[in-house]
């Protein structure tokens, strides 16, 4: 492979990662969310000349990394270390596991990543009405979950 | 947006380490040089990240989800993150005990610190390079004088099997002196660090014995540097936590991920602050859980900037180009110049040089100029 089209791949992942790795994180967990982003990755950079003119390419990568990751055995979990990261809410990881997988991906990217109910919508291939139903569900159960109490 | 969704976020952004381009692209070339060849060595410290790629390397990596490939950052992280994290550690650390030598006491601190060396075998012309880790122990009080020594400890290792290969050819010769040789030490003057945060900067500008400015010219990058030597070098509990405060303010600090330390293999968080015109960035690994500073590391992350006045091993972008790993610090009494406080660590061994041990093979793959 040339060099310009190294670069070029180098620019699509610095444009596409951040996203696809929330949004793949937030549907599989951590461990299996970044496994599902550099399967998606790679198969964008065996697949150059096809993944470079994708006209959604998040909503594009999203898929191949649910279907490349789909055989996998890890559960969608979102455990991390208290002894190192204590500064989290240690509440925050079993409601978001609670969360269908739908809501989970409505509630961190529309929420925590400022996502419109339109690109979460096409990134998981449902109407908009359907996202905002998985994100009120989703938010309620959070607040539940963590007893929070804010209007949001 | 409002505290959950800033919780939410956070949660996620840290919890799983940014994809590079580069390392699918490694990924890629590595799993065909294994399928031609065997001998990549597992210690390949520094260059670690461009093998560690390597197919069984990078499913335990992807796998555990902590480790993050140096030098390659997300630039979308939120600076808020960061300020979050310092926030955290500061509380902590304004419960921990202080560092703060007494009359007739030494702060001890011993940091284990890159070393890159460079040789020839008289009467060759070429060069062969090693990389090593240095025990450097330093005692520095404020009424008495400082004293420090160096070692190298552990086991060198060439940069390349290139370097290996010019080594080899002029005859395996046991290895001279790696160890650095330095000025005296330092004494930070801890003692009047401020406990507010927003005293900070002025007092470490009035430092005298410091640099006044960066070598680059960036008030950011001076006031990390600066900020992150006072913290390797004691001081009280509300003084460091004062510090963390500080550090969360400049301008262009960000959370990026986590890293494990290169020598003493402790997982924490990457506090970094890049600097592009320099072509590195400063990233600093911290133990969140009670502010301890695991690790200062510089990276490459651009080529462009980067003089070479002397030949040298090949670099990389994403390449580590030197680390201090903290070991550890306490106070001592001052029996002697050099005796230890209670609870020092053993520390790797000391290399014997002029022996006939050989080094550690390097990267397959790399290069240097000879």
């Amino acid at each position: 492979m040339g060099e310009v089209v190294r670069q070029e791949f180098e620019t699509f992942v610095h444009d596409v990662e951040p996203s696809l790795r929330r949004a793949l994180v937030a549907a599989f967990g951590f461990e299996r969310g970044r496994d599902a982003t550099a399967e998606a990755l790679r198969w964008a950079w065996e697949n150059w000349e096809r993944a470079k003119d994708l006209n959604n390419k998040i909503a594009y990568l999203f898929r191949v990394g649910q279907s490349k990751s789909r055989d996998r055995k890890t559960p969608d979990i979102f455990e991390r270390s208290e002894a190192h990261e204590p500064w989290y809410d240690p509440g925050l990881a079993p409601a978001l596991s609670a969360l269908t997988e739908n809501q989970r991906v409505a509630v961190v990217l529309i929420n925590g990543f400022e996502w419109k109910l339109r690109e979460v919508a096409e990134l998981l291939g449902v109407g908009v009405s359907t996202v905002q139903s998985h994100l009120e569900r989703g938010m309620r159960a959070l607040r539940n979950a963590l007893e929070v109490v804010e209007n949001d | 947006m409002t505290e959950l969704n800033e919780r939410i976020r956070d949660f996620i952004e840290t919890g799983a380490s940014p994809v590079s381009a580069q390392e699918i692209l490694t990924a890629h070339v590595s799993m065909h040089v294994m399928t031609i060849s065997h001998q990549v060595r597992p210690r390949s410290r520094r260059r670690l990240w461009v093998l560690g790629v390597a197919a069984a390397l990078i499913i335990a990596l992807l796998s555990i989800g902590l480790v993050s490939v140096p030098g390659v950052k997300n630039n979308a992280v939120s600076p808020a993150s960061a300020a979050t994290l310092l926030g955290s550690m500061a509380a902590k650390a304004s419960r921990e005990n202080p560092l703060v030598p007494g009359p007739g006491q030494y702060l001890y601190v011993a940091t284990i610190v890159s070393n890159t060396d460079g040789e020839s075998m008289h009467p060759s012309p070429k060069m062969f390079w090693y990389n090593s880790d240095e025990l450097h122990q330093v005692w520095t009080s404020p009424t008495a004088a400082a004293h420090q020594t160096y070692e190298i400890v552990g086991r060198p290792e060439f940069v390349s099997a290139a370097d290996r290969s010019v080594w080899v050819t002029d005859g395996s010769q046991p290895l001279q002196s790696g160890s650095s040789g330095y000025g005296p030490p330092l004494y930070y003057n801890v003692e009047g660090l401020p406990t507010k945060a927003s005293e900070i900067l002025a007092y470490l500008k009035s430092q005298t014995y410091r640099p006044k400015e960066s070598p680059y010219g960036s008030q950011a990058s001076w006031e990390f540097d600066t900020a992150l030597q006072f913290l390797e070098n004691g001081a009280s509990s509300l003084q460091r936590a004062a510090i963390l405060k500080f550090m969360a303010t400049i301008p262009g600090v960000r959370l990026s991920g986590y890293a494990t330390s290169m020598v003493t293999h402790e997982k924490g968080s990457v506090i970094e602050l890049p600097f592009k015109r320099s072509g590195l960035t400063t990233e600093a690994v911290f133990n969140p859980s009670n502010s301890n500073l695991i690790e200062i590391r510089y990276v490459y992350i651009s080529l462009a900037s980067i003089e070479a006045p002397f030949p040298g091993p090949t670099r990389i972008v994403g390449e580590i180009q030197s680390y201090s790993d903290f070991a550890f610090a306490g106070i001592t009494q001052a029996k002697s110049d050099y005796s230890l406080p209670p609870g020092t660590p053993t520390f790797p061994k000391v290399w014997p040089f002029g022996s006939t041990r050989e080094p550690l093979s390097g990267w397959l793959g790399s290069s240097s100029k000879h």
